[in-house]
């Protein structure tokens, strides 16, 4: 015990907010350790090589992920990011239906159904903002208390104004492009999707330049309106806020790539966002953990899986955590070792932070942790414009269509917001690589024909993604199993998930809403669901799928009731001072927002409550 | 790099610069000064596009970096123009040299080519940067810098003289620029506008000393270079002058703390592969692709970018600095158009060469 | 007759670019080394000879239907040019079908550097895969346009500028 190193905070995990938190703690003189599961690139952009001992040792950078993305056949979310046998993660090419409840076991994750849940994450540092797609849209003030307004879900313990000062925090730290006055709704005629913002306030970069095909549909929806219970309401296309670099507004100086910073000051277009952006325009936590460890205060140790946690029994604090180190991502050998915290801070992501509660048998008296496990179910339509809107350029999405976030049908079914997307039909159907061997094999073209072909139908495609709501639902929920376990004999995520009805009305509403809309563009519809989708779900006897968004919330819900939630306003647990949650398991619900700005916001708070609790002890 | 007024039609006086004494003259030398700055850029890019993808990452970022700043002394040039009511102007065949052209060396002269990325070109990028310290006698950029300025205070002393207008063309602003090279900032008075030629001047060869010491050692960090592949800034140009930069590169090793000018580069080694590189023919010509229709109309379709690139400039330059976005996509376009060229072997090459663009403006009627 | 720039011939004319544009990209001797390891020297030979004949025969314009009946409809070398037009536009390697494997295929060797399975070529032919430039885009990841470039209209011309 007298040799376990000592720090002021031990954070788990080198994702947005562990590196979030290691910043802010570091600014501030703190002592801190952040431990990541994952394989790394410690600030290099380019690959490199060193001598040790005679031996060349290789120390992959950035640019390795580049390598490995641009050889992979399948270009999943998780394509360019190391495959580790001692930090599993789970990839959209493990799912499948499940069938007479036979669970999928193949993956990383081990899916009991009865749907299977479709998102993913990654674990190297940086996390899952390595491939994420950077949209960062507030919440609303209605989502905060669904529950009071709508009789569904769960109210938070906090409100919107209260979180307000944290989003700004955020949207600076990050680095957001957007214009505050289009960001508020007020242009929208749906009083329910306003957002209040400061007087004065705006993003620190101007709005990422709206897509030819944006402005397109802008045109052709003017004043379009869909009728829910007899009540009206806009169609709305909206930009959508990004952590991209564009345009800084006043002082800003946009944030260039870690260990090559000339290059990602600007988008410049490479449509790759998701997996990977290849020059850093878009935000990654690599980002952060770089300005944390230029504090001189914050260690990042890569290739530590945290295994367990223990208890001081005498005063309910974390006494300690035990971790196994890994030399090699092939190899299982490691050590184990511990390290104390005088504050202990999980910042793994929703679904490995549950886990490593569940596996050390802590911070559940409410016996929260791991349920109520959302997503936003992401239900696609497809087809071809009348005209060429220039498909497969710029970031994979630049508007939206918001203003069906929010509006009195809540109380009978899930709101959405609509994604318009800039690749065509790559993530439906995988197009173009995936779809012009057909027309070589099957369709028999070649030289001009096969050529005229793609110039005048590709060009046209273009593809919707509604994200529905997904209520808190005790029954969604991550567990352990001793019979699943990883390479290092730690546990693998169980699951059990499925849709409630809520959710399936809003899918139907969102497939009516896309319906209108092609009819209204002259849309060529080409939008199929398959019984083999993994996905495939019914309502009142129509067929739907829906993919995973990426989005996990709520493993370990706050709430102002240590009985029904795991953590307080404050994100720390109900039962041990001494540990915080931090991440998207700490959201009672998820709403129409991707959640990781509003998590952000929520871990710069959390952060400033550690501190104080730091200088207070 | 030297002024003479063979180089282009500048008053000297026994071989030294005039004092601009109007704003004619004043405005007269800016232009020179954005023609200076872009002169250099062919030449860097050709020998930047025919490294083959991935390969020579060290050398691609230092000659990148380079590029960066000239193209930043160019804007800053170009923003003191504005604010002082003149008007910058790339659009005509003139703006552009004939390549191989001529610059002074020393007592004589030394052909400037368009080539590909060799020792040949390090020498040469190394004569164009040449510090201000080992010249003798002649006159260099930063003493024409040095003119500038000395004219800057002269004019805004004069009671008649209305040196910063109200009313100019809006100016390059920061939020337009970016990429490498510094940080533009906007010329209102003076003050500002010394500070943007003074970071021309810091950022190039530096103002010429009579106390320069070739043994003293560089200003760099102690941690710099020491470390071989394992440092993550590694394969970074650092905040050394040009030619230094160049340096490292023909000598194949990266200057490391303690290290002069005499004592040259003695730190690791750089991975350099003068074999992944196109063999481009030295200063193509669109004669050159007389017989080949289809290369012909590839080098057309360069200088068609190339010609658009410096309208889009001008036209940013000249009232419009939201043009410079657009211009910025053009120049991406031309690199992959000069790519395509460099991979394509002229027929019947005694030399086995392969093409490469010929950098020429073409008006609005070719 | 130099077996590459027949190569390049048969390449222009299965997929509509021109010979230039094909070296342009830079990794048709990559394509050619993938192609040699994996399909036997003596069906190259037939299947670049027979373009070849028809292209004398044609005086340089064959008509589609001659492509179509000698080469593509052929069993034997129809599936070759078919892998052919992928490698072009996509930079994959599809493995050749069953029975033409088990015909005229080559057994997969460990040493060999390729192997008749489904792969990408390598990181620099991705991003020089002909589709991109058909979509009116660019390789997803590379070959940037610049900030802002997807605003504008689809079409390859610049926009024009106006000045005084």
């Amino acid at each position: 015990m007298s040799t376990c190193e000592q720090f002021d905070v031990v954070i788990v995990g080198a994702g947005i907010s562990g590196a979030i938190m290691a910043q802010q703690l570091g600014a501030k003189g703190k002592k801190v350790l952040i431990l990541e599961a994952g394989t790394g690139t410690e600030d290099r952009f380019w690959n490199s090589e060193s001598e040790h001992e005679g031996e060349k040792v290789k120390h992959p950078g950035y640019e390795s992920y580049m390598d490995t993305f641009f050889t992979a056949l399948a270009k999943i979310p998780n394509a360019p990011f190391p495959n580790n046998p001692n930090a599993p993660q789970p990839l959209v090419t493990d799912l499948a239906p499940i069938r007479d409840n036979q669970p999928l076991t193949d993956g990383y994750f081990v899916q009991k159904g009865p749907l299977p849940f479709s998102s993913t994450y990654t674990r190297s540092e940086g996390g899952t903002t390595l491939h994420w797609l950077g949209t960062c849209l507030r919440m609303l003030p209605e989502d905060f208390d669904i529950n009071t307004r709508f009789g569904q879900g769960l109210d938070w313990p906090i409100d919107y104004d209260e979180l307000q000062k944290w989003y700004e925090m955020a949207e600076k730290n990050i680095g957001v492009s957007a214009n505050a006055d289009e960001q508020n709704y007020h242009q929208i005629n749906n009083s329910s999707v306003h957002i209040p913002f400061e007087n004065q306030y705006n993003y620190p970069m101007e709005k990422i330049p709206q897509s030819y095909l944006d402005h397109h549909m802008e045109e052709g929806l003017r004043g379009m309106t869909v009728s829910f219970d007899d009540q009206d309401y806009p169609v709305d296309v909206v930009s959508t806020p990004q952590a991209r670099n564009g345009m800084p507004r006043g002082d800003y100086r946009p944030v260039g790539a870690v260990g090559n910073p000339d290059v990602g000051q600007r988008c410049a277009g490479n449509s790759n966002c998701v997996p990977i952006c290849p020059i850093q325009a878009k935000y990654n936590a690599l980002k952060t953990l770089e300005q944390a460890r230029k504090t001189g205060n914050v260690e990042i140790r890569n290739q530590c899986v945290v295994y367990d946690i223990e208890v001081d029994p005498a005063t309910n604090n974390i006494s300690r955590l035990l971790y196994k180190q890994y030399q090699h991502s092939g190899s299982p050998d490691h050590v184990c070792k511990t390290v104390t915290g005088k504050i202990v801070v999980l910042a793994a992501h929703a679904v490995e932070n549950a886990k490593l509660l569940l596996a050390s048998g802590i911070a559940n008296s409410s016996d929260q942790v791991g349920r109520n496990l959302m997503d936003h179910p992401t239900m696609l339509t497809w087809g071809l414009m009348p005209d060429k809107i220039g498909a497969f350029r710029g970031p994979g999405s630049t508007s939206g269509i918001p203003s069906l976030r929010g509006g009195a049908f809540r109380k009978n079914r899930a709101a959405f917001r609509i994604e318009i997307g800039n690749w065509g039909w790559s993530w439906p159907e995988g197009a173009p690589i995936n779809t012009v061997p057909d027309l070589i094999d099957q369709k028999n073209m070649f030289g001009k024909q096969l050529k005229d072909t793609i110039q005048s139908i590709y060009p046209r495609m273009f593809r919707f993604g509604f994200l529905v709501e997904q209520l808190p639902d005790s029954n969604n929920r991550v567990t352990i199993d001793p019979d699943y376990r990883d390479q290092l004999g730690n546990y693998r995520p169980v699951i059990n998930y499925n849709v409630t009805d809520y959710t399936r009305a809003g899918m139907a509403a969102a497939k009516q809403v896309s319906d209108q809309i092609f009819q209204r563009l002259g849309v060529e519809g080409y939008t199929e669901y398959h019984p083999s989708d993994p996905g495939y779900l019914t309502y009142q006897g129509k067929g739907y799928t829906y993919n995973g968004a990426g989005h996990l919330v709520g493993t370990h819900i706050m709430g102002s009731d240590s009985k029904t939630s795991v953590v307080n306003k404050e994100q720390r647990s109900w039962d041990h001072p001494n540990l915080y949650l931090v991440g998207c398991g700490n959201m009672p619900t998820i709403s129409t927002s991707n959640p990781t700005l509003t998590m952000a916001a929520l871990t710069y708070w959390a952060a400033d409550n550690v501190l104080k609790a730091l200088d207070q002890a | 790099m030297y002024i003479n007024d063979e180089c282009k039609p500048i008053k000297t006086k026994n071989n030294k610069l005039c004092p601009i004494t109007t704003i004619e003259e004043l405005h007269h030398n800016l232009q020179l000064a954005i023609e200076l700055e872009f002169a250099t850029l062919p030449t860097y890019l050709c020998a930047l596009y025919t490294i083959k993808e991935n390969t020579n990452i060290c050398a691609y970022n230092v000659i990148r970096s380079v590029v960066m700043e000239e193209m930043f002394h160019l804007t800053n040039s170009a923003n003191v123009l504005i604010g002082t009511g003149g008007f910058p102007a790339l659009n005509k065949p003139e703006f552009i040299p004939v390549f191989p052209t001529k610059l002074p060396d020393k007592e004589t002269w030394f052909t400037v080519d368009l080539q590909k990325f060799s020792p040949e070109a390090l020498t040469t990028f190394k004569y164009i940067e040449e510090p201000a310290e080992i010249a003798h006698g002649l006159i260099t950029i930063g003493e024409f810098y040095a003119n500038i300025e000395q004219g800057l205070v002269h004019l805004n002393s004069q009671t008649d003289v209305d040196l910063f207008p109200k009313k100019t063309h809006p100016q390059i602003e920061h939020k337009y620029y970016y990429g490498g090279g510094g940080i533009i900032s906007k010329v209102t008075d003076l003050d500002s506008a010394l500070f943007a030629i003074n970071a021309i001047i810091a950022q190039g060869e530096g103002m010429p000393t009579t106390h320069w010491d070739p043994d003293k050692p560089f200003p760099l960090d102690e941690t710099t270079g020491i470390f071989s592949g394992d440092h993550p800034l590694f394969m970074q140009p650092r905040e050394l002058a040009h030619y230094y930069r160049f340096n490292e590169l023909s000598a194949g090793k990266r200057y490391v703390c303690g290290d002069t000018h005499n004592s040259g580069p003695t730190g690791p080694d750089i991975p350099i592969d003068y074999h992944a590189v196109y063999n481009m023919k030295p200063n193509p010509k669109s004669s050159d692709y007389a017989n080949f229709p289809e290369l012909q109309q590839m080098n057309l379709e360069f200088n068609r970018l190339f010609s658009h690139l410096l309208n889009q400039l001008h036209d940013a330059f000249n009232g419009n600095p939201e043009i410079l976005e657009p211009a910025v996509g053009t120049m991406f376009k031309m690199k992959y158009a000069a790519q395509e060229l460099m991979r394509n072997p002229v027929p019947d090459s005694v030399y086995d060469y392969y093409a490469g663009p010929s950098w020429e403006y073409l008006s609005d009627n070719q | 007759m130099n077996r590459l720039s027949d190569f390049y011939r048969l390449g222009a004319a299965l997929t509509d670019y021109e010979i230039v544009q094909l070296e342009g990209t830079g990794v048709g001797e990559e394509y050619y080394d993938v192609l040699t390891s994996l399909v036997s020297g003596n069906i190259l030979d037939e299947l670049f000879d027979d373009y070849n004949n028809l292209d004398k025969t044609c005086s340089g314009h064959v008509p589609d239907e001659q492509i179509r009946s000698s080469i593509l409809a052929n069993p034997k070398l129809g599936p070759v040019a078919r892998n052919i037009i992928k490698l072009w536009y996509l930079s994959i390697w599809y493995q050749l079908p069953e029975n033409w494997r088990q015909k005229y295929g080559i057994p997969n060797q460990t040493k060999n550097k390729y192997q008749d399975v489904q792969f990408i070529v390598s990181r620099n032919a991705y991003i020089q895969g002909l589709v991109w430039q058909a979509t009116g885009s660019h390789p997803m990841g590379a070959k940037q346009p610049g900030y802002g470039t997807w605003s504008a209209a689809p079409g390859n011309q610049p926009h024009p500028v106006n000045f005084q």
